[in-house]
């Protein structure tokens, strides 16, 4: 028999970690994804595998972000030939004139080098990709990043924010020396965009049991005044926090996280997800890598600028004892 | 509940460090670990209740690190000697 929706949350809020896995491997896998709120519930968007392997962007719903619901995929992949063939990978949405507005990265083939493409939507259920003729709205110069059309191994991971009228763009790439770089784009609509070229660089570690070797998936908000990134790299989840959004501070290392997206709702309640791995595994590679795990969701307190992890109950109910 | 079912459970936590040892009334914060001469695991903590200050040292062992069994209390503030003669038991096994 199947359990209720409050049967459901008390069973994932009672779990014994701080961060709750609220949608787990029976439902799917988790790896990269964002979550939006929308005018009807929360919506996750996600890859259920690790790169290069995702073919759709897979969909699910919540209302109290703790129950999901798994829908029909929302984006599938490109016909042969388009620049979103052989992946649909991590994406980031926005909304700008009305329309939610999805970057993703992609692949035409198996062994392109990625690039980024736009969907649009109306709703968040109903995606249309634009401009629509099979090709990807950006790809980094050719200059700085070393760019070529297969073999570039990291070019991935856009993240988009409004920024005093127009959309900044945080992307992670490769110099020309195979560095791993936080790179910055512009735009005024979304579907054109200005390269402004890396705004951090990092010189790999190489570790065959230990990732990444250099920056994955950044995040950049405001908070109280405050732009804060977060991204993973060697060490684990890091941030860094700057008056505006392109000078950032002292890196301080937060912890094992995975694919993290950094988010609040309607409340002011903030929250951090995790996603793929077991939480306290960092980015392991084999033969730790499996199995593959599904999303968490923890909470985030603020002191004096500090974002403080704890327990997904003590965000949503209150602090625990 | 069975050790097996026990410990399926155990591994069935998502997190990759699992709650192996739950006590009931108090919650568990400084504590050590000591492989014994008999094969066991043993954990000894000072159990904490909200609002109290802790006055004993409690003591649980697991034959895998997994299955923990209470045992407690092993002893309290004002019973150091018995701890003592305990720990010189041990050593001269």
């Amino acid at each position: 028999m199947s359990k209720t929706h409050a049967e459901r949350r008390k069973a994932i809020l009672a779990q014994p970690g701080a961060m709750k896995e609220v949608y787990g491997p029976d439902q799917d896998t988790v790896n990269p994804h964002t979550i939006v709120r929308g005018p009807d519930a929360w919506h996750l968007f996600y890859g259920a595998f690790p790169g290069r392997h995702n073919l759709e962007k897979r969909h699910a719903t919540s209302d109290d972000l703790v129950v999901w619901t798994r829908q029909e995929p929302a984006l599938l992949r490109g016909d042969p030939g388009d620049c979103d063939h052989a992946e649909v990978s991590e994406a980031s949405i926005v909304k700008h004139d009305g329309r939610w507005h999805m970057m993703y990265a992609c692949q035409p083939e198996p062994d392109s080098s990625r690039r980024f493409a736009l969907a649009v939507s109306d709703d968040l259920w109903t995606w249309e990709k634009v401009p629509g003729d099979g090709s990807p709205v950006f790809i980094p110069p050719r200059g700085w990043s070393g760019w070529t059309e297969k073999g570039v191994l990291e070019c991935k991971d856009p993240w988009v924010i409004p920024y005093e009228g127009r959309f900044l763009m945080y992307f992670v790439c490769q110099n020309r020396w195979g560095d791993s770089c936080i790179a910055l784009a512009e735009s005024d609509d979304m579907v054109h965009w200005e390269d402004r070229g890396p705004l951090m660089v990092f010189q790999r570690i190489e570790n065959s049991m230990q990732g990444p070797s250099g920056f994955e998936v950044p995040r950049v908000f405001m908070h109280d005044g405050r732009y804060y990134i977060f991204v993973m790299n060697f060490w684990g989840l890091q941030y860094a926090s700057g008056d505006d959004p392109f000078h950032f501070g002292e890196w301080t290392v937060l912890g094992p996280w995975h694919g993290s997206s950094v988010f609040s709702d309607e409340e002011g309640r903030w929250f951090i997800t995790h996603a793929l791995r077991p939480f306290g595994k960092p980015s392991t590679k084999r033969p730790y890598l499996e199995p593959f795990r599904g999303l968490c969701i923890g909470g985030i307190v603020w002191s004096e600028g500090v974002p403080v992890p704890v327990d997904l109950n003590d965000v949503l109910e209150g602090p625990v004892g | 509940m069975t050790t097996e079912e026990r410990k399926r459970q155990l591994f069935a936590q998502p997190s990759a460090a699992k709650e192996v040892y739950r006590p009931d009334g108090h919650y568990l914060n400084g504590h050590i670990i000591v492989r014994g001469p008999d094969d066991l695991w043993h954990l000894y903590y000072s159990p904490m209740v909200p609002g109290n200050f802790p006055n004993s040292n409690h003591h649980a062992t697991s034959e895998d690190l997994q299955d923990v069994m209470e045992d407690w209390p092993w002893a309290r503030g004002d019973e150091w000697p018995k701890m003592r003669s305990r720990h010189a038991a041990v050593k001269r096994r």
